[in-house]
């Protein structure tokens, strides 16, 4: 998982559309799509064939969850800050 | 090319890979033998098939016993389309296929619907791009095939085949692609697009003519079209043509590498032949500008033959095509433009440039400096240009 989001950049997720992997994975966190809908609309990867869209449906579920892992890091923090319970895991 | 001749209508017919036409004439030299055969030469000729086998099984993603050798992707297609529809004869009659689709496609449809077969034609709109909402439709008639084409062959326009896939056998029906446009610029996965059955055509992406493939997923119902004694697992007769397939092996594993330097280069061609078409007056790229596989573009030039252009450019060393080269022949305009509304004043102005990966830039600046010349030529000499809209 990590491996993929981390070296897989330069690859191409989109041949139809000629869209890199860190093309996708940039539009999907910046515009924090929840949809292979919403990517295509941002970044054109997925509008051809769409044999890709399982992958980019597993990036958007693999960056939800480092969405999730994040916001619960920052809500221990500011717990620990502010001496209180948030809710959030860490 | 070395006499000076600028070659751009690679989605007729490629030039074969010099790593092809070497392995073939290995072949054709000492490796004559029939498959078929027991004896030495023949298991020698049998392993070369085998090899080739396995190798375009590796460009698809697909199992070395899923692949048949035909003799061209019309051979396949007519074996998917037929062979599908024999098999389930008794129970469905009822087909899919575009309105885009290569004639290959269309004729055998003719040919059924006049066997009794429904056949159904989904239209596309403006920009070449299937109606889905037409297709799920059709789908509620529980067809027993749909046949749709990866890229098109005039414009390039690339059908969302994954999903049409999906859909299609989530409504039980079997689904046959036409990829014969794609090899080398798609990444073609027979898993990840869902299809059933798949045909390809050598001469298409650097092997020999007469040769095709048809993909056969297991378990797909189909039935053969050539009997015979048995060959190809007894789902195509017929003596397997050896120096054929040797060639469309080597060029399944020329193709299937590379991928991405192809898709940019041919890419960078596209980019350069439509800045410097559209800077011709009344002129119109037919296709979606993005959704299409790098290397073709299909051009209209309002009030002038496409035909015309391409006999003039041909006498300036500058060969591109009216269209369908299958269909060059025949009088009228092209059925996929026709199907796209492009209107009538445009209709007869079409012109096909297709790129290979060996065409470079200054072929695809010099030939777009003899179509400029040429449209200007026929628009002096052509009375047509004097009406409607300017």
């Amino acid at each position: 998982m990590t491996r993929r989001l981390d070296t897989d950049r330069d690859k191409t997720l989109c041949y139809c559309l000629g869209v890199r992997y860190g093309r996708v994975i940039d539009t999907i966190r910046g515009k924090e799509c929840t949809s292979v809908k919403e990517v295509t609309r941002s970044c054109k990867a997925g509008g051809g064939c769409r044999s890709c869209h399982p992958e980019i449906e597993d990036l958007i579920t693999e960056l939800r969850e480092e969405r999730t892992a994040a916001g619960g890091i920052i809500k221990g923090i500011i717990g620990r800050v502010f001496g209180r319970r948030t809710g959030g895991s860490s | 090319m070395s006499d000076g001749t600028i070659y751009l209508d690679n989605n007729a017919t490629t030039r074969p890979h010099p790593s092809v036409v070497e392995a073939m004439n290995q072949v054709l030299g000492d490796g004559f033998g029939n498959p078929s055969s027991i004896h030495g030469i023949g298991e020698a000729a049998r392993h070369r098939v085998e090899g080739a086998r396995a190798q375009v099984a590796g460009l698809i993603g697909a199992r070395e016993t899923e692949i048949v050798f035909t003799s061209c992707a019309t051979e396949s297609i007519n074996t998917a389309m037929r062979g599908v529809v024999d098999a389930a004869r008794a129970e469905r009659s009822r087909v899919l296929i575009t309105s885009v689709e290569h004639e290959a496609v269309h004729d055998v449809g003719t040919w059924l619907s006049s066997r009794g077969v429904e056949v159904g034609v989904l239209p596309v709109d403006g920009d070449g791009v299937l109606d889905m909402d037409r297709l799920d439709a059709e789908l509620a008639h529980g067809p027993v095939l749909v046949s749709i084409m990866l890229a098109n062959n005039e414009t390039g326009v690339i059908t969302p085949v994954a999903e049409v896939a999906r859909r299609a056998r989530d409504a039980g029906a079997t689904v046959h692609v036409d990829a014969v446009q794609a090899v080398g610029k798609l990444v073609i996965d027979v898993e990840t697009l869902g299809v059933d059955l798949l045909s390809l055509s050598g001469h298409k992406f650097h092997a020999p003519k007469g040769v095709g493939v048809l993909f056969v997923r297991r378990g797909a119902r189909s039935r053969p079209f050539v009997i015979g004694a048995g060959q190809e697992g007894g789902r195509r007769g017929g003596t397997e043509n050896v120096p054929g397939i040797v060639g469309i092996g080597v060029a399944a594993e020329h193709m299937g590498s590379g991928i991405e330097g192809r898709r940019t280069h041919l890419g960078s061609l596209t980019a350069a032949i439509e800045e410097r078409l559209l800077a011709i007056s009344d002129v119109r790229i037919n296709g979606a500008r993005e959704g299409r596989v790098p290397g073709t573009v299909n051009v209209c030039f309002k009030g002038i033959e496409g035909s015309a252009v391409v006999l003039t450019a041909a006498r300036e060393g500058v060969c591109l095509s009216a269209g369908s080269a299958c269909a060059a022949a025949q009088y009228g305009g092209s059925h996929v433009l026709e199907a796209m509304g492009v209107p009538f004043e445009y209709l007869h102005g079409a012109v096909r440039i297709s790129c290979c990966e060996t065409t470079t830039m200054a072929e695809v600046e010099r030939a777009c400096e003899v179509i400029t010349r040429s449209v200007a030529y026929l628009r002096t000499m052509d009375p047509s240009t004097s009406l409607g809209e300017s």
